[in-house]
């Protein structure tokens, strides 16, 4: 697995030949990609849409999209904002669709949903947090989503209160190295 | 608002969260393996890569295949095979047919039939393959939109040659109910000049 940072500061991580293998039209670059980026995907689709199921739909369908044209992907580049792009398209698409189908069919819905502001960030923080080991994924998991204090999370993993802290700090310093692009925006 | 500030607020977003459902990933490498996609590989790596993409299926449908809509899909009937659906006790007067396709990893399997209502609430409809010793499932449907029903098989239909779609009960398991709707016979799927 290849490290690369970026000139903008960002990491990637997927590796070029598995790039390359995507590009190609390879299932098992598909699956690679999908390990990489189906949660973000999903995050993203979920934010916009607001619905699991169509967010599922959503995700699938962006998927197969990016699958179709990979051809037209270049390996050299980041497949992330790429594969963003894919997926925010596709989201809106389903979003309106929906919006139409719930206020008439007569009606052209031409307003952007009301999550789309965030998509780009959940997109970009999901995809970091799938980076980060498990041990310390959870332990940001329990802290921010769940809202337990270090001593509360040390209970509950059955760890010491200060390897929680440790791990906690490690995590959040790689989510701040990842997200840098985001977070100063 | 402070980087840190920023950070947490982005954490704290349930939908960050989020998981997808398990069966997304099985549906998406089942659209690669059943959809046709210009592709720039080599002629040489294909075959053993069919098996290997394969194997990767299997593993992640646990030999659970997936159900998509075809106008989503889009399969390419030009090399299926057509089969008679047979009906039962449970759904006299229902006909239709099975296609059955080879898919660059697994098979594709669509089943057109003409008045299978959509699974009552709390059900869903299962398709199954198998042989004398095995039944293995080839994905769920509901029936709750018009169309075709399309389902991936990851092991070979000259081994598993009886097709049958059961009701089943959510949370009921994952064997095949006693609630049988439909019937298929494969029995007479030829090998192609290309296949092992």
């Amino acid at each position: 697995m290849v490290v690369q940072r970026q000139a903008s500061g960002r990491i990637t991580w997927m590796d070029r030949g598995v790039l390359e293998q995507f590009r190609d039209g390879d299932a098992l670059a598909v699956k690679a990609v999908y390990d990489e980026f189906g949660g973000a995907v999903y995050a993203l689709s979920l934010s916009v849409i607001g619905d699991r199921d169509l967010a599922a739909d959503s995700t699938q369908l962006t998927f197969l999209k990016a699958w179709r044209a990979a051809s037209t992907y270049d390996p050299q580049r980041e497949i992330s904002p790429w594969l963003y792009a894919i997926a925010r398209r596709t989201a809106i698409d389903i979003y309106r669709k929906r919006a139409r189908e719930v206020v008439s069919e007569d009606i052209e819905i031409v307003s952007m949903p009301p999550g789309l502001d965030a998509a780009w960030e959940v997109f970009e923080v999901r995809a970091a947090l799938d980076r980060l080991p498990d041990d310390e994924r959870s332990i940001v998991k329990l802290s921010h989503l769940d809202g337990y204090s270090h001593a509360e999370i040390g209970d509950r993993l059955g760890i010491p209160i200060g390897t929680v802290k440790s791990r906690s700090h490690r995590a959040h310093q790689r989510l701040a190295e990842m997200l840098r692009h985001v977070v100063d925006t | 608002m402070s980087r840190e500030n920023r950070l947490e607020t982005l954490l704290g977003r349930p939908e960050t969260w989020a998981e997808p459902p398990a069966e997304v990933e099985t549906r998406i490498l089942a659209g690669v393996a059943g959809s046709a996609r210009p592709s720039i590989s080599t002629p040489g790596p294909v075959r053993r890569r069919v098996w290997q993409v394969a194997a990767v299926i299997s593993t992640v449908a646990a030999a659970v295949a997936m159900v998509f809509a075809f106008g989503l899909l889009g399969e390419d009937d030009a090399d299926a095979t057509v089969f008679t659906v047979s009906a039962t006790g449970e759904t006299p007067g229902l006909e239709g047919t099975a296609s059955v396709g080879a898919a660059e990893a697994g098979w594709w399997i669509r089943l057109d039939v003409l008045g299978l209502p959509p699974a009552p609430s709390g059900s869903y409809y299962e398709g199954w393959v198998s042989n004398s010793t095995d039944t293995v499932s080839i994905g769920t449907f509901h029936m709750r939109e018009a169309g075709g029903v399309a389902l991936w098989s990851g092991v070979d239909l000259y081994e598993y040659q009886a097709l049958f779609v059961t009701l089943q009960e959510e949370g009921g398991g994952h064997d095949p109910s006693d609630l049988v709707m439909l019937t298929s016979d494969f029995a007479g799927l030829q090998r192609g000049p290309g296949s092992d």
